[in-house]
């Protein structure tokens, strides 16, 4: 396996991993009677600097156990694969954005029944997170499609 | 390897697939610029629900309007060169549509930063709406710009 490839493993994994929790932590905080904004704030910030830490230990644990291929420039498979993905991935976030700038307006129609009461504040909080599970969405379709056309091409 | 761009040149002078990108442009532009000159231009309806089913009324009329224009002008440019419309895209054309795609991809990626994470403390949920549709109309122009630059300037990747 060669040293992008398991970049990108790495990077999909704690995408899944990191922002897994974060989410996970995010839907159950919802569920609770009294949302704290302050709290998840401080988890959405220690999610994205964890990310960027993960990150960049995988990268040079990975260079460091395989210098020459981490040296070499892309190819022009590489270069194919990765647009492929690109497409992959605009057109998983175009469709995803689409959808929500429709569901976005019937969520806030709605926001009194489903706020029973809590702070109108969680409207734009709630929008906010859905455009980010799609940018997340849409990483972990990009690295997808480029782990396949590897699997797939090796 | 079929160069579809020559076809297009010898046949109606501009390869198809500009052609269809520069309608694709045309169709958000007038549609989706219409749309916000409105949004922006109207005041803030009495309730949330108000503003939320017009946001949704004038976004449905946008989109018919962007699609009319798209089927329409589709139509012309496959009747001013059918041969061209026809022939499958080349790896040119894919290496083309995958590095537009690359660009709207952060364009898109970016608004959405901006969308996501800022917007929420200073903005109500309709303008982050249409914030978001903002950004995903851009990142589609940047896509359909840079595969009209690619064909006009002979990008071969």
């Amino acid at each position: 396996m060669g040293f992008r490839e398991k970049m990108l493993w790495a990077s999909a994994a704690t995408t899944v991993v990191i922002w897994g929790w974060y989410f996970w932590g995010f839907v159950s905080a919802l569920e609770a009677p009294i949302f704290n904004v302050g709290a998840e704030l401080g988890k959405f910030l220690f999610a994205v600097v964890a990310l960027v830490v993960v990150q960049v230990v995988a990268a040079i644990v990975l260079a460091l156990s395989s210098p020459a291929d981490a040296q070499a420039p892309a190819d022009d498979r590489d270069r194919e694969f990765a647009l492929v993905a690109y497409r992959a991935a605009f057109v998983t976030l175009s469709v995803l954005i689409a959808t929500l700038t429709v569901a976005a307006p019937m969520t806030i129609a709605t926001a009194p029944a489903w706020l029973a009461g809590r702070s109108p504040v969680l409207v734009p909080i709630v929008i906010s997170n859905a455009l980010l599970v799609s940018l997340v969405i849409a990483e972990l379709v990009r690295s997808a499609t480029v782990l396949f056309l590897y699997r797939k091409g090796s | 390897m079929t160069d579809t761009s020559d076809m297009g040149l010898a046949e109606a002078g501009v390869p198809f697939r500009e052609k269809s990108a520069w309608v694709a442009i045309a169709g958000m532009v007038v549609a989706y610029g219409a749309y916000f000159i409105v949004v922006s231009a109207l005041p803030r309806a009495g309730s949330e629900i108000d503003e939320t089913l017009r946001t949704i009324a004038l976004f449905g009329i946008a989109t018919v309007i962007r699609l009319l224009i798209l089927g329409i002008g589709t139509l012309v440019i496959r009747s001013g060169s059918p041969a061209d419309a026809r022939v499958p895209s080349d790896e040119r054309d894919r290496a083309i549509a995958g590095r537009s795609a690359a660009f709207a991809y952060y364009v898109l990626m970016a608004g959405m930063i901006v969308v996501g994470i800022m917007m929420p403390f200073n903005a109500h949920g309709v303008a982050i709406t249409n914030a978001a549709l903002f950004w995903l109309v851009a990142a589609e122009i940047v896509r359909y710009g840079t595969t009209i630059s690619a064909y006009r300037r002979g990008w071969h990747g």
